[in-house]
């Protein structure tokens, strides 16, 4: 229990992937991530939450697609800059899955100092903040770091992904 | 003023030959004022029955309203149009045209020609569907709902809206009336005029060689044509794409940093490249946007300039025509000469909007140069830090997927660099291109002015012998005059 404080109070310092959700800035960390892909076809898997788009083809490999805009209670919107973060979460049976997370743009690979990184506050974000692992401060700009295996839920893993390796 | 004749459209066309030009004139509402033989002709009225009876006498129920609504924006707008139009003759027969209108002084200039082209079927098509989607809509909504259709249809068939369909569809059918007539070794216009009904119409013949000698000019221009659309692909393709390929240069640079950061503390100099490169591509993407921007006015004002030669073209012919129309008469009378002054102006019109659309096209084009030099910059640099990238990958244990990454970058800057090379020479011809139009107009422009100056002499000269019995008058004749001569029997059967 005691661990799970602590990780939600400071996320580890280390290099970030910024991405921009309703021009709102968030970073995952770039250990999470395995690549970025444009935005593609993506083939609908029925009987899903609304938030989970369906599956796509990434070299062979079968990976399901979650709407993080959805996820977070915004209108799925697709614009010429929307693409496909594939990140690397643990399945319930603690194997590693891959997942695609369908974000507004990606922006940049940030280096986080532990300075540069607050708790999270427990209130004024707009998303639940279980998720979150707390707030980065880049160049004035405020980042909300996320927790990717919160934000894929266990029981989503469960229904739609197969195991990574 | 009379109701309009109960004609009940029946499925069958009146015909005309392909190299026949007919036009009209109408007020601001839209009410005839005036129009050849041929165009009584082929509509079956005789023209006494054309002459201020509003345009929409010949209008068919197949005709969606939502082209006419565009055709009318267009006008308002003070801008000319041109357009595919099914029209229905006195006897309910239908007859296709493609249709050139443009704003005049007092009203509005109408020439029309047979269209022949393979878009003419697909466009019959569309306004079928049209037509469908504003009789299925809602009351007040039908309008809507088939201009919504018809941007659609369009979208579909790759044209970017009707300005880029109408601009393509004129071009499209001229040219295939050229072609059609020169594989069937008929001519649009004569050489000259070989011989005149009556002495009085001698002066037509001056007239008209001056006119083939402005034709001949504007042809010269108008030869280019492809040419203009060729490089505007070019240009515009570039540009579409641009955007995506820098995109994918961010995509690949970020990969590549997110691939360093796996390998830990052996990539980090493998990191330090990709973030450079990361940083170059958002130059490339920035630069990119900066010039799709800037690529849409230029796209536009060659659209201009090739709807605007095109037009002049035709108005040309259609002057010529007249005049041929005119000189074969027994009688010369001064309300047709007055229609040729007529067309003559709107001809001196159109050639003012070429020049306009020219040196707009000019100045858009204008810097377009160092753009594309940075561009070969950024991805020469692209370039350079690739080779590090690459070479530092096979350093790594570890380094397959980032040698594979910057594999991918050394690809895609070679595309780059072969499309930007192809740019740079399209933008160069484009200059090239447009820079030489400017002299042809000034030299058309000049044999117009006085084309126009002899028509008017003539006009003068005409009025002057028959100010008894004619009813013209050099001053506004009444809107009910007849600049037809009704002397051509509206034969039902047509020709």
């Amino acid at each position: 229990m005691s661990n799970a404080t602590e990780t939600k109070t400071a996320a580890a310092p280390g290099k970030y992937l910024t991405l921009l959700l309703d021009n709102e800035a968030y970073g995952i960390a770039v250990l999470k991530v395995r690549e970025i892909i444009r935005h593609q076809k993506i083939t609908p898997v029925p009987q899903m939450p609304d938030y989970v788009k369906g599956i796509i083809n990434l070299r062979g490999r079968i990976v399901p697609v979650i709407d993080l805009r959805i996820r977070f209670g915004l209108d799925a919107a697709v614009t010429e800059r929307t693409c496909v973060v594939v990140v690397q979460v643990q399945s319930p049976a603690g194997q590693p899955v891959h997942m695609g997370l369908v974000v507004d743009s990606v922006e940049e690979v940030v280096h986080l100092a532990a300075a540069d990184i607050e708790p999270t506050p427990e209130f004024g974000t707009t998303i639940d903040t279980s998720v979150l692992l707390g707030i980065a401060k880049v160049k004035g700009r405020v980042k909300t770091l996320l927790d990717i295996d919160k934000v894929v839920t266990a029981e989503t893993i469960a229904s739609v992904a197969r195991p990574a390796a | 003023m009379a109701g309009r004749p109960a004609v009940t459209p029946i499925d069958a066309s009146r015909d005309f030959r392909v190299e026949e030009l007919f036009f009209s004139t109408t007020d601001r509402r839209g009410v005839i004022r005036s129009g050849n033989k041929v165009f009584s002709r082929v509509s079956g009225y005789p023209a006494d029955q054309l002459i201020g009876r509003p345009h929409n006498l010949i209008r068919h129920p197949d005709m969606p309203r939502a082209v006419f609504r565009l055709i009318w924006d267009y006008l308002k707008a003070g801008k000319s149009v041109a357009g595919y139009v099914k029209n229905m003759a006195a006897d309910g027969r239908h007859y296709w045209v493609m249709a050139v209108i443009s704003p005049m002084p007092d009203g509005y200039l109408a020439v029309r020609f047979k269209p022949t082209s393979p878009l003419h079927a697909k466009v019959e098509a569309l306004y079928r569907d049209i037509l469908q989607a504003e009789r299925a809509a809602p009351r007040g909504g039908d309008i809507d709902a088939g201009v919504e259709c018809l941007q659609a249809g369009l979208h579909a068939a790759g044209f970017g809206g009707y300005d880029a369909f109408m601009v393509a569809a004129l071009h499209a059918e001229l040219k295939s009336r050229d072609e059609t007539l020169a594989t069937q070794r008929r001519r649009l216009v004569a050489d000259r005029i070989e011989s005149v009904g009556a002495p009085e119409l001698e002066r037509t013949k001056g007239i008209y060689d001056r006119c083939q000698d402005t034709y001949g000019s504007i042809n010269r221009l108008y030869a280019e044509l492809d040419e203009y659309a060729r490089l505007q692909q070019v240009i515009t393709d570039y540009f579409s794409g641009i955007v995506d390929a820098a995109a994918d240069f961010r995509l690949v640079a970020l990969n590549a940093t997110i691939k360093s950061a796996h390998l830990g503390d052996q990539g980090r100099c493998a990191g330090v490249i990709a973030s450079q490169l990361a940083e170059t591509s958002q130059s490339v993407s920035d630069l990119s946007r900066q010039l799709n921007g800037r690529i849409r006015p230029v796209a536009d004002g060659l659209r201009a300039v090739i709807l605007h030669l095109a037009a002049a073209r035709l108005q040309l012919e259609m002057v010529m025509f007249l005049l041929h129309e005119i000189a074969s008469a027994t009688t010369a009378s001064a309300d047709e000469i007055r229609m040729v002054d007529e067309l003559q102006l709107g001809f001196d019109r159109t050639l003012e909007s070429v020049s306009v659309s020219v040196t707009a096209a000019r100045g858009g084009l204008r810097g377009f140069g160092s753009e594309a030099a940075e561009m070969h910059r950024l991805n020469l640099a692209m370039q350079v830090t690739q080779i590090g990238g690459a070479v530092e990958a096979t350093k790594l244990q570890d380094g397959g997927s980032l040698a594979q990454t910057f594999h991918d970058v050394r690809e895609m800057t070679e595309a780059s660099k072969v499309k930007l090379t192809e740019l740079t020479q399209a933008i160069e011809s484009f200059a090239a291109l447009v820079g030489s139009a400017p002299a042809i107009i000034r030299q058309v422009t000049a044999a117009a002015e006085v084309t126009r100056r002899d028509i008017r002499d003539f006009l003068g000269l005409l009025s002057h012998q028959s100010a008894k019995p004619s009813a013209a008058m050099p001053e506004p004749a009444s809107p009910a005059g007849e600049p037809i001569r009704p002397s051509t029997p509206a034969s039902g059967a047509g020709p």
